[in-house]
């Protein structure tokens, strides 16, 4: 059994501009864990997507509101815990982002939750009281 | 994100330098905005050598611009995509629909 890592654990307010303080605590596992430089990237793509999501849709906005993420490692994963006391919104409902349609029919919608599935290996959400529980996992090489 | 705008055979060539995503996606957009399209206009390149992540923000605003110059009389096309945004533009469609050229020298003479 995979004995358990320390954790890392931030918070973000509900802006974009709190990206780049994603990509700086990402930054910071990636060294503290010695992951390869494609899974951070993958990883940061996940977490915006699903971020902005979040900023974009979940809090009317009201400035109030965090995303607190928590991150573990063990030896061949990531698992990342993603909370927030937004509307209610569940990501791994599936969306057509209609790739095969023709240029004229398609927009952005339902690409970036897409684009978090090709890239997580595991995806589950729950909703405890006025809380969304976003869990994922990903295999690092 | 920095955008460095040059002018070569009468192609505009947006180099772009950073990461392209929900931040800086806002940046891109007015640049191609403010490239002609028309018969007076210059054919767009936008170079992603130096761009090594791109989301779903960054597919919209490219989208956005092949879409925006299906019918006029100047091209769009994008060049040098690193291995992880070229996946993206896959893993999506989107290379069915863009042109994406190795790198900005092939794409200049494909274009001109």
């Amino acid at each position: 059994m995979a004995e358990k890592r320390s954790q890392i654990r931030f918070i973000l307010r509900n802006s974009l501009s709190e990206l780049e303080k994603l990509g700086k605590e990402l930054a910071g596992a990636a060294v503290k864990w010695q992951l390869p430089r494609r899974a951070v990237i993958e990883i940061n793509l996940v977490l915006e997507e699903l971020f902005t999501n979040t900023v974009s849709y979940g809090f009317d906005d009201d400035p109030k509101h965090k995303v607190s993420i928590t991150m573990d490692h063990d030896i061949d994963s990531v698992r990342i815990t993603m909370s927030d006391d937004g509307n209610q919104f569940d990501p791994t409902v599936p969306e057509d982002p209609a790739l095969d349609r023709p240029l004229e029919e398609r927009d952005i919608g339902g690409l970036g939750i897409f684009l978090v599935r090709q890239y997580v290996d595991d995806l589950t959400y729950k909703r405890e009281g006025d809380r969304n529980i976003v869990m994922l996992t990903k295999k690092i090489a | 994100m920095n955008i460095d705008k040059r002018i070569e055979r009468g192609v505009v060539i947006l180099a772009l330098d950073g990461r392209l995503d929900s931040n800086t996606a806002p940046l891109l957009e007015p640049e191609i905005d403010s490239v002609d399209a028309g018969d007076d206009g210059h054919h767009l390149l936008v170079d992603f050598n130096n761009v090594e992540y791109i989301s779903s923000a960054g597919l919209r605003v490219v989208l956005k611009a092949v879409k925006g110059r299906q019918a006029s009389a100047k091209s769009f096309a994008i060049s040098s995509l690193q291995d992880h945004v070229r996946e993206v533009f896959e893993i999506s469609g989107f290379d069915a629909y863009i042109t994406i050229y190795p790198d900005i020298a092939r794409a200049i003479e494909s274009i001109v």
